[in-house]
């Protein structure tokens, strides 16, 4: 701990105040004196240029993003620099060991296993999520009899998430007793051995997460909502058939939420970390997700050193992954927005 | 979401007309049964591990082994869910769980809104590059500041406590600022001069104008953080050591690890800790299952 | 448009829920942070299962009541407690008495207070001698976990095999006949002679050990390593002993109570709850075949920040847990147990918890033949890699290589970790 939080923390204990509450008291002292700091400044430049009122108000109400990133981003970062260049077991004092954590990391043959596998997880995964989200949210926007019941019913295994899904699907594809193997022995197949099986692990995550479709399934069933009628309508009068209006209407339509939903699904399987932990790795290492290897090495080998340089091969490259996804999504969406924005106004103006 | 639709159309006043005159089963029969057909087939496909799992958990040790993939509750073993609340400090895990979900949606969605108004409302320089600056930061995953940040809470004090899973979220998420800043944008800018006029400053202008008017968006980012912060298990993983301080991801895991073999008790515990995004979606269900849509501000 | 009326509501509001946070955080005292004590309240982590829990808290609570006025707050640890108990170091916060495993001793030493321990207090010397680390001690033992086997001694009567000696151990041969005869049935109704082999338990049984006596070098991939591992992998291919995958997510003592199983070695004072209800079978205890399993010793440590009222309050309870009968009673709740009690007074408890022709002695005779295996720093870290490789590639676990071809590389990655 570091010695003026210790010192605050000891005068907060003294005061009285409840041992629960003992750990927040520095952490909001230094906040309050940091927002007095900000206030006062925000206070002096509103009195000394009136005008850029909006200005001040614009740092304002963007400060607790501010300060988060710069506190819980940026600093955290810059010191995981230094970190990389140590050997550091939390309970010693780091040893400084150079450059030595990242030439064993580019040795570490699990390293290579571990980006293999992670990046296995996303290209596949994520196309897959997607087409399966976006066929049967085309199927859901019907107007049938029962279809939101059918909804409904689609959506209701993403409420089963995170440890309890790995939990239940531990057991649905239990290599002998489990829900699939049975079913598949009932048709008279051998099946795998999914979990315990160092070519099925992964696929089977993947099926896993095609369960839970049907949250990004209403996401779409949104989009599908909003297409105007009108756009449909004209192109009908067009003579386009039902192909011609899914491939000339719809999906242009839908593009930048698809776009958005593939970025946003990318790096939430970059991610992946629970199933990972609760499967150990998986069998020779088929489910070592990269930040399950993370955490190992971090939280159960206690190597902070090594940790924070395999956190920065990460970012390295999750940065060029986006890189290269980047122009299409989140980026277009928002200059497209920018532009859209900006024609909209001088029309608003003329009229 | 439909607020990522910006594609350029305005929201005009098509949705008043209607598709077609007859609905969609008069005119095509055959197609129709045929996507009955496979609508049925993918919801059992769907919805049977679900039942599987609510039918284990009411049954015997012995009955999980002979009933296999079975679904039918032949035994209604009510005291596994008596189990599983007992035979591990159930409530107080509960309670760690609520208070290290509700509390963080509070703060995200505050901090969320008050960046997102400001990128859609307070156009000033510099606004559009740090808004890029946010959209970048969405791309960058918390984990690859996993050790450092764990340093910055030890430094801090915050080991075994709750407040590492609680204080980041009032310091605003860059995907929901996103979201934020687009409805915002949806938003009509006579409102803004009308408050203007009215001479409201810029905080009351968000908190009395627009933040009620943002109610829809409010609620779709509150559900979707609540399945996120509920189902949080690489925090606690990190930060929680004792008892008092775990949250229910955090013991289930540990229970799979203790008790793996008990799955009757590991399906209980598992619907229990279900149950609250149950009961979120019975409650929210119209608004999920249609979309979760931020268009009904208008 | 006055800045100040814009800045106070949201700093209050923050304010305001963060203190909501922390008052909703409840009203129960935060972990003891070491230094600073004015009161003797201390703290005591553990680890296990809900029955292992419910003892320690009971032998807690034993103490409050035997010293008035004292408080020991229990902090239960269900999983990766190793890890836990790491970064509760890092951070200060770990619990003033600390329960903590002979075989992961050697990380923790440098954390611990040294402790003065009387090793004729225990039934047996090599007990304390476990929780040694470079010839000081850094835990005081409070109980010892031997293992046995069980045997269903009707499965034996219908294979015309006489019961085995309640005393002395098999060889590993005359297990291996023994269940060839016990094995057979097919698909989900299949007996197999034995339950699921435990690799590093046999590994010891058959006179090997997972690192050598002074742990300056992994050796389970050795002649004799290899060997207990094809002898295992024999066993399973000829389906006398289920494999690791038929056992997935699987009760054993289920099986047993099935009469799936002939033999479930691997039995330790925690099993006697799952098998107190099985009467038909009819069973009894007998010794691990060879040499037995490796013995692990439960140990107290005391944090080394633990001072003033705390440090005397943490030596008082740790005395209390170790000696005194009332808390060593208690390391039997039910019927099951925690551990073997280790001082002489408390023996005739477990042994008493089901009818003498189940033999619990067993327990008492495995506790002085019981082998020790040496304490290595990280052990988590080496053995948890060794184990992963040993499960992933050979048929001990899901994998398919041949054990002669994968456990020597494995051992020599283990042994160089170990130098590291």
């Amino acid at each position: 701990m570091n010695p003026t939080i210790g010192w605050i923390r000891q005068l907060a204990e003294s005061w009285g105040v409840p041992a629960v509450l003992v750990p927040l008291v520095p952490f909001l002292v230094l906040l309050v004196a940091l927002y007095a700091v900000i206030g006062l400044a925000a206070y002096g430049a509103k009195r000394a240029w009136p005008r850029a009122d909006k200005t001040i108000a614009f740092w304002l109400f963007i400060s607790p993003w501010l300060i988060g990133f710069l506190v819980f981003t940026v600093g955290p970062m810059l010191s995981s620099v230094y970190v990389s260049l140590t050997s550091w077991d939390l309970i010693t004092p780091p040893k400084f060991v150079g450059v030595a954590n990242y030439t064993e990391a580019f040795q570490d043959p699990r390293v290579g296993q571990a980006i293999k596998v992670t990046l296995l997880y996303a290209v596949i995964s994520v196309p897959l999520q997607t087409a399966l989200a976006f066929a049967v949210s085309l199927l859901m926007n019907v107007d049938l009899p029962g279809i939101r019941l059918f909804r409904t019913i689609w959506y209701l295994p993403s409420l089963v998430s995170g440890v309890a899904q790995i939990v239940l699907f531990l057991w649905v594809f239990n290599p002998q007793y489990g829900l699939v193997n049975d079913v598949l022995g009932k048709a008279g197949i051998q099946g795998p051995g999914w979990f315990n099986d160092a070519s099925w692990a992964l696929p089977t995550v993947i099926l896993m997460s095609l369960w839970t479709v049907g949250g990004a399934m209403v996401i779409y069933l949104a989009g599908l909502k909003d297409v105007p009628t009108s756009l449909y309508e004209a192109a009908a009068l067009d003579g386009a058939g039902r192909l011609r209006l899914f491939w000339h209407v719809t999906l242009p339509q839908l593009s930048p939420i698809i776009l958005f939903n593939v970025l946003t699904g990318i790096i939430g399987a970059l991610q992946i970390f629970t199933q990972g932990f609760i499967a150990n790795g998986g069998p020779k290492d088929s489910l070592l997700f990269f930040v399950y290897y993370l955490y190992d090495n971090a939280f159960q080998n206690f190597r902070m050193g090594y940790a924070s340089a395999l956190a920065w091969i990460l970012f390295v490259i999750i940065m060029a992954l986006t890189a290269v996804t980047l122009r299409g999504s989140a980026f277009a969406i928002y200059y497209e927005t920018e532009m859209g924005g900006r024609r909209r106004r001088p029309r608003l103006r003329k009229g | 979401m439909a607020v990522l639709v910006e594609t350029g159309h305005a929201a005009g006043p098509s949705t008043t007309v209607r598709r077609a005159d007859r609905p969609y089963w008069r005119r095509n029969l055959p197609l129709t049964l045929v996507l009955y057909a496979v609508l049925a087939l993918g919801s059992l496909a769907f919805v049977y591990p679900f039942l599987w799992m609510i039918a284990t958990s009411l049954r015997s040790l012995a009955g999980v082994g002979s009933a296999g993939a079975s679904i039918w509750p032949s035994e209604f073993l009510w005291e596994n869910y008596t189990r599983a609340i007992t035979s591990f400090p159930f409530w107080r895990y509960a309670l760690n769980s609520l208070i290290t979900t509700l509390i963080p949606i509070v703060g995200t969605v505050f901090s969320c809104a008050l960046a997102g108004f400001a990128f859609a409302r307070l156009r000033v320089r510099f606004s559009g590059v740090v808004f890029a600056v946010v959209l970048a930061t969405m791309l960058l995953p918390g984990e690859v500041t996993m050790v450092p940040q764990f340093m910055l809470f030890n430094n801090l004090g915050m080991i075994d406590t709750l407040y590492p899973l609680i204080l980041p979220a009032f310091f605003g998420s860059p995907f929901y600022i996103f979201l934020f800043r687009q409805f915002f944008s949806r938003m009509p800018a006579e409102l803004a001069d009308a408050a203007v006029v009215d001479g409201c400053g810029w905080f009351k202008m968000f908190l009395l104008v627009y933040l009620p008017l943002a109610r829809p968006a409010v609620v779709a980012v509150s559900i979707l953080l609540f399945m996120s912060y509920w189902n949080n298990f690489l925090g606690p993983a990190i930060y929680i050591n004792s008892d008092q301080w775990k949250t229910l991801p955090l013991a289930l895991a540990g229970f799979q690890s203790v008790n793996g073999t008990d799955t009757p008790l590991l399906m209980a515990t598992s619907v229990l800790i279900t149950l609250p995004c149950l009961v979120i979606f019975f409650v929210a269900q119209k608004q999920i299952t249609n979309g979760i849509t931020f268009t009904g501000g208008r | 448009m006055k800045l100040r009326n814009r800045l106070l509501p949201f700093g209050a509001g923050l304010a305001a829920l963060l203190l909501a946070a922390g008052c909703a955080t409840g009203s129960q005292p935060a972990a003891n942070s070491g230094g600073a004590d004015e009161n003797g309240d201390i703290t005591f982590s553990f680890w296990g299962t809900n029955s292992e829990a419910a003892s320690l808290k009971a032998i807690a609570a034993a103490f409050e009541q035997a010293n008035p006025g004292t408080k020991v707050t229990t902090n239960w640890i269900q999983a990766d407690y190793e890890q836990k108990l790491q970064t509760s170091i890092a951070a200060g916060t770990q619990a003033t008495v600390i329960e903590i495993s002979n075989t992961s001793l050697a990380g923790f030493a440098p954390s611990f207070a040294e402790q003065q321990v009387d090793p004729t207090k225990f039934v047996q010397p090599n007990i304390s001698e476990a929780l040694k680390y470079d010839g000081k001690y850094y835990a005081t033992p409070f109980t010892a976990k031997p293992k046995v086997m069980a045997v269903n001694l009707d499965a034996f009567k219908a294979a015309g095999l006489p019961a085995p000696s309640p005393t002395t151990p098999l060889s590993l041969d005359e297990f291996k006949t023994i269940v060839a005869k016990l094995s057979h049935g097919e698909g989900k109704k299949r007996v197999y002679g034995t339950s699921n082999m435990w690799f590093k338990g046999w590994l010891t049984a058959a006179g090997g050990g997972f690192y050598n006596a002074d742990a300056t070098a992994c050796t389970f991939g050795d002649q004799q390593g290899v060997a207990t591992a094809q002898y295992i992998v024999d066993l399973q291919k000829q389906r006398y002993a289920p494999s690791s995958i038929d056992i997935e997510g699987q009760d054993q003592a289920q099986w047993f109570a099935a009469g799936r199983l002939g033999t479930f070695s691997d039995f330790g004072p925690w099993t006697v709850a799952d098998f107190a209800k099985i009467s038909k079978p009819n069973w009894t205890l007998v010794p691990v075949p060879g040499k037995g399993f490796p013995m692990e010793v439960g140990g107290l440590a005391i944090a080394k920040n633990a001072s003033g009222k705390k440090l005397e309050t943490a030596k008082k309870f740790v005395e209390f847990v170790s000696t005194q009968q009332v808390a060593q009673d208690l390391l039997i709740q039910g019927n099951t147990a925690l551990g073997v009690p280790i001082i002489a007074a408390s023996t005739p408890t477990l042994e008493k918890v089901l009818p003498p022709e189940r033999n619990l002695a067993a327990f008492t005779t495995a506790l002085k033949t019981g082998l020790i295996s040496p304490s290595v720093p990280r052990e988590g870290q080496i053995s948890g890699d060794a184990d992963k490789g040993i499960t992933s590639y050979t048929p001990l676990g899901s994998g398919k290589d041949d054990v002669a071809k994968i456990l020597p590389g494995l051992n020599d990655k283990c042994t160089a970790a170990l130098k590291q």
